[in-house]
Protein backbone atom coordinates (compact mmCIF):
# COMPACT_ATOMS: atom_id res chain seq x y z
CA UNK A 1 0.00 0.00 0.00
CA UNK A 2 1.48 3.34 -0.99
CA UNK A 3 0.50 5.05 2.20
CA UNK A 4 2.39 2.54 4.29
CA UNK A 5 5.78 3.71 3.08
CA UNK A 6 7.76 6.04 5.27
CA UNK A 7 7.60 9.58 4.02
CA UNK A 8 11.06 10.97 3.67
CA UNK A 9 11.71 14.63 4.08
CA UNK A 10 8.86 15.16 6.44
CA UNK A 11 8.29 18.80 6.96
CA UNK A 12 7.31 19.45 10.51
CA UNK A 13 4.30 21.63 10.92
CA UNK A 14 5.23 22.95 14.30
CA UNK A 15 7.54 22.35 17.18
CA UNK A 16 7.07 19.58 19.67
CA UNK A 17 5.66 20.40 23.02
CA UNK A 18 7.16 18.48 25.94
CA UNK A 19 4.74 16.26 27.70
CA UNK A 20 5.14 17.31 31.30
CA UNK A 21 2.20 15.27 32.44
CA UNK A 22 4.15 12.05 32.20
CA UNK A 23 6.02 12.74 35.37
CA UNK A 24 4.65 11.09 38.42
CA UNK A 25 2.86 8.32 36.62
CA UNK A 26 5.55 5.70 36.93
CA UNK A 27 6.02 5.43 33.23
CA UNK A 28 2.83 3.52 32.53
CA UNK A 29 1.27 6.50 30.89
CA UNK A 30 4.24 6.96 28.61
CA UNK A 31 3.94 3.36 27.55
CA UNK A 32 0.23 3.75 27.00
CA UNK A 33 0.71 6.86 24.91
CA UNK A 34 3.36 5.20 22.82
CA UNK A 35 0.84 2.56 21.88
CA UNK A 36 -1.63 5.05 20.52
CA UNK A 37 -0.09 5.45 17.06
CA UNK A 38 0.00 1.70 16.55
CA UNK A 39 -3.51 1.30 17.85
CA UNK A 40 -4.65 3.96 15.45
CA UNK A 41 -2.75 2.41 12.58
CA UNK A 42 -4.33 -0.95 13.26
CA UNK A 43 -7.81 0.59 13.39
CA UNK A 44 -8.17 -0.14 17.06
CA UNK A 45 -9.04 3.43 17.85
CA UNK A 46 -10.21 6.58 16.13
CA UNK A 47 -9.30 10.10 17.13
CA UNK A 48 -11.88 12.66 18.03
CA UNK A 49 -10.71 16.24 17.80
CA UNK A 50 -13.16 18.46 19.57
CA UNK A 51 -12.87 22.12 18.90
CA UNK A 52 -14.73 25.33 19.19
CA UNK A 53 -14.60 27.72 16.33
CA UNK A 54 -16.33 30.40 14.43
CA UNK A 55 -15.92 33.31 12.13
CA UNK A 56 -14.32 36.46 13.34
CA UNK A 57 -16.97 38.51 11.65
CA UNK A 58 -19.80 36.21 12.56
CA UNK A 59 -21.04 38.32 15.44
CA UNK A 60 -19.69 35.90 17.98
CA UNK A 61 -21.34 32.82 16.54
CA UNK A 62 -19.39 29.84 17.74
CA UNK A 63 -19.95 26.19 17.32
CA UNK A 64 -18.53 23.15 19.01
CA UNK A 65 -17.41 20.60 16.49
CA UNK A 66 -15.99 17.14 16.49
CA UNK A 67 -13.69 15.99 13.71
CA UNK A 68 -13.34 12.23 13.69
CA UNK A 69 -10.16 10.81 12.22
CA UNK A 70 -10.23 7.17 11.30
CA UNK A 71 -7.63 5.06 9.59
CA UNK A 72 -8.85 3.99 6.21
CA UNK A 73 -7.82 2.87 2.78
CA UNK A 74 -6.92 5.26 0.03
CA UNK A 75 -9.96 4.53 -2.10
CA UNK A 76 -12.53 5.87 0.30
CA UNK A 77 -15.21 7.75 -1.52
CA UNK A 78 -15.57 11.29 -0.34
CA UNK A 79 -18.01 14.03 -1.04
CA UNK A 80 -17.81 17.76 -0.69
CA UNK A 81 -20.40 19.68 1.21
CA UNK A 82 -20.94 23.25 2.05
CA UNK A 83 -22.16 24.48 5.38
CA UNK A 84 -23.26 27.82 6.60
CA UNK A 85 -21.95 28.44 10.06
CA UNK A 86 -25.44 29.30 11.16
CA UNK A 87 -26.86 26.28 9.42
CA UNK A 88 -24.84 23.62 11.07
CA UNK A 89 -27.85 22.44 12.98
CA UNK A 90 -29.87 21.98 9.86
CA UNK A 91 -27.04 20.05 8.29
CA UNK A 92 -26.95 17.84 11.29
CA UNK A 93 -29.24 15.18 9.90
CA UNK A 94 -26.94 14.39 7.03
CA UNK A 95 -23.88 14.59 9.21
CA UNK A 96 -25.33 12.11 11.65
CA UNK A 97 -25.77 9.61 8.90
CA UNK A 98 -22.02 9.53 8.84
CA UNK A 99 -21.74 8.59 5.21
CA UNK A 100 -20.25 10.71 2.51
CA UNK A 101 -19.07 13.66 4.54
CA UNK A 102 -15.60 12.34 5.01
CA UNK A 103 -12.50 13.51 3.25
CA UNK A 104 -9.15 11.86 2.94
CA UNK A 105 -6.26 13.19 4.96
CA UNK A 106 -2.96 11.92 6.14
CA UNK A 107 -1.93 11.37 9.69
CA UNK A 108 1.74 10.89 10.35
CA UNK A 109 3.41 8.85 12.99
CA UNK A 110 7.08 8.50 13.78
CA UNK A 111 8.84 5.29 12.90
CA UNK A 112 12.27 4.07 13.84
CA UNK A 113 14.50 3.13 10.95
CA UNK A 114 17.70 1.11 11.05
CA UNK A 115 20.80 2.78 12.40
CA UNK A 116 18.77 4.97 14.67
CA UNK A 117 17.24 7.00 11.92
CA UNK A 118 13.70 8.22 12.18
CA UNK A 119 11.09 8.95 9.62
CA UNK A 120 7.38 9.50 9.43
CA UNK A 121 4.88 6.94 8.31
CA UNK A 122 1.82 8.25 6.53
CA UNK A 123 -1.49 6.80 7.61
CA UNK A 124 -4.29 7.42 5.10
CA UNK A 125 -7.27 8.50 7.09
CA UNK A 126 -10.72 9.84 6.61
CA UNK A 127 -11.99 12.71 8.64
CA UNK A 128 -15.59 13.71 9.03
CA UNK A 129 -17.16 16.58 10.82
CA UNK A 130 -20.03 16.48 13.22
CA UNK A 131 -21.41 18.61 15.96
CA UNK A 132 -19.85 18.02 19.34
CA UNK A 133 -23.24 17.45 20.87
CA UNK A 134 -23.89 14.61 18.51
CA UNK A 135 -20.53 13.13 19.31
CA UNK A 136 -21.05 13.25 23.04
CA UNK A 137 -24.60 12.02 22.78
CA UNK A 138 -23.38 8.64 21.71
CA UNK A 139 -20.21 8.63 23.75
CA UNK A 140 -20.90 9.33 27.38
CA UNK A 141 -17.58 8.06 28.67
CA UNK A 142 -15.46 10.09 26.32
CA UNK A 143 -12.56 11.07 28.58
CA UNK A 144 -11.64 7.51 29.30
CA UNK A 145 -8.16 7.27 27.92
CA UNK A 146 -6.35 10.38 26.94
CA UNK A 147 -7.35 13.90 26.45
CA UNK A 148 -5.52 16.87 25.16
CA UNK A 149 -6.29 20.49 25.36
CA UNK A 150 -4.71 23.39 23.72
CA UNK A 151 -5.29 26.90 22.83
CA UNK A 152 -4.76 27.97 19.30
CA UNK A 153 -4.09 31.31 17.88
CA UNK A 154 -7.31 33.11 17.44
CA UNK A 155 -8.22 36.22 15.55
CA UNK A 156 -6.05 39.22 16.18
CA UNK A 157 -7.22 41.35 19.06
CA UNK A 158 -7.28 45.09 18.83
CA UNK A 159 -3.72 45.45 20.04
CA UNK A 160 -2.54 43.40 17.11
CA UNK A 161 -0.70 40.87 19.22
CA UNK A 162 -0.98 37.22 18.43
CA UNK A 163 -3.56 35.55 20.59
CA UNK A 164 -2.10 32.33 21.83
CA UNK A 165 -4.19 30.43 24.28
CA UNK A 166 -2.14 28.53 26.77
CA UNK A 167 -2.44 24.78 27.09
CA UNK A 168 -4.84 23.90 29.84
CA UNK A 169 -4.56 20.88 32.04
CA UNK A 170 -7.89 19.66 33.36
CA UNK A 171 -8.30 21.68 36.49
CA UNK A 172 -11.99 21.35 36.00
CA UNK A 173 -14.68 22.40 33.69
CA UNK A 174 -15.39 25.97 32.97
CA UNK A 175 -18.92 25.99 31.68
CA UNK A 176 -18.64 29.66 30.93
CA UNK A 177 -16.28 29.16 28.07
CA UNK A 178 -17.57 30.44 24.84
CA UNK A 179 -18.54 33.92 25.80
CA UNK A 180 -15.44 35.42 24.31
CA UNK A 181 -15.77 37.47 21.21
CA UNK A 182 -13.67 37.76 18.18
CA UNK A 183 -12.34 41.25 18.25
CA UNK A 184 -10.86 41.62 14.86
CA UNK A 185 -11.45 39.96 11.55
CA UNK A 186 -7.83 39.40 10.80
CA UNK A 187 -6.73 35.84 11.32
CA UNK A 188 -3.11 35.13 10.71
CA UNK A 189 -2.20 31.79 9.38
CA UNK A 190 -0.13 29.75 11.72
CA UNK A 191 -0.14 26.60 13.70
CA UNK A 192 0.11 25.80 17.30
CA UNK A 193 0.43 22.57 19.11
CA UNK A 194 -1.77 20.35 21.15
CA UNK A 195 -0.22 18.73 24.14
CA UNK A 196 -1.51 15.44 25.40
CA UNK A 197 -2.47 15.18 29.02
CA UNK A 198 -3.66 12.32 31.11
CA UNK A 199 -7.16 11.49 32.01
CA UNK A 200 -6.26 11.96 35.63
CA UNK A 201 -5.08 15.44 34.95
CA UNK A 202 -8.09 16.12 32.85
CA UNK A 203 -10.45 14.63 35.37
CA UNK A 204 -13.81 16.28 35.10
CA UNK A 205 -12.66 18.03 32.01
CA UNK A 206 -14.11 15.65 29.49
CA UNK A 207 -16.64 16.82 27.04
CA UNK A 208 -16.34 20.42 28.00
CA UNK A 209 -14.35 23.36 26.87
CA UNK A 210 -11.87 25.33 28.78
CA UNK A 211 -9.72 28.07 27.48
CA UNK A 212 -7.32 30.49 28.97
CA UNK A 213 -5.88 33.68 27.61
CA UNK B 1 -23.93 34.56 7.20
CA UNK B 2 -20.70 33.06 6.08
CA UNK B 3 -20.32 29.74 4.44
CA UNK B 4 -17.39 27.46 4.43
CA UNK B 5 -16.52 24.26 2.75
CA UNK B 6 -16.35 21.44 5.20
CA UNK B 7 -13.30 20.25 3.39
CA UNK B 8 -11.63 23.59 3.90
CA UNK B 9 -12.22 23.38 7.58
CA UNK B 10 -11.11 19.79 7.84
CA UNK B 11 -8.05 20.47 5.73
CA UNK B 12 -7.00 23.17 8.15
CA UNK B 13 -7.02 20.64 10.95
CA UNK B 14 -4.01 18.38 11.01
CA UNK B 15 -3.09 15.57 13.30
CA UNK B 16 0.11 13.71 13.82
CA UNK B 17 1.53 11.45 16.43
CA UNK B 18 4.67 12.15 18.35
CA UNK B 19 6.42 9.82 20.71
CA UNK B 20 4.24 10.73 23.62
CA UNK B 21 2.02 13.36 22.15
CA UNK B 22 -0.86 13.73 19.82
CA UNK B 23 -0.25 16.90 17.97
CA UNK B 24 -3.07 18.82 16.40
CA UNK B 25 -2.54 21.98 14.48
CA UNK B 26 -5.03 24.29 12.92
CA UNK B 27 -4.29 26.78 10.22
CA UNK B 28 -6.87 29.53 10.33
CA UNK B 29 -8.55 30.21 7.03
CA UNK B 30 -10.65 33.10 5.91
CA UNK B 31 -12.10 34.48 9.11
CA UNK B 32 -12.52 31.19 10.80
CA UNK B 33 -10.65 30.68 14.02
CA UNK B 34 -10.52 28.03 16.69
CA UNK B 35 -10.49 28.70 20.38
CA UNK B 36 -9.83 25.37 22.00
CA UNK B 37 -9.13 21.79 21.19
CA UNK B 38 -9.54 18.46 22.85
CA UNK B 39 -8.28 15.19 21.44
CA UNK B 40 -9.71 11.90 22.54
CA UNK B 41 -8.94 8.43 21.25
CA UNK B 42 -12.03 6.32 21.01
CA UNK B 43 -11.99 2.55 20.75
CA UNK B 44 -13.59 1.10 17.64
Amino acid sequence: MPGEEPAEGFDNLSADVPFDGLQGHGGWLARELRLLPERYASRDIELHVHFRGGFASGRGIRRNFCAVFRRTDMNTEVRRERWGIGEVGSANASVKRGVGEAMLVQIRKPVELPEGRRSMRVLPSEVRLQLLDDCLRVWVDAPNHLSAFTGLEGPRPEDGKRQILSPVFGQGVNPGVGDGKFVDEGVEGGMEVVEAITNDEAKSGGGAWRTSK
Amino acid sequence: MEDFEINTLLSALRVEFGDVTVRVSFEPFANFGVEALQVLPRPL
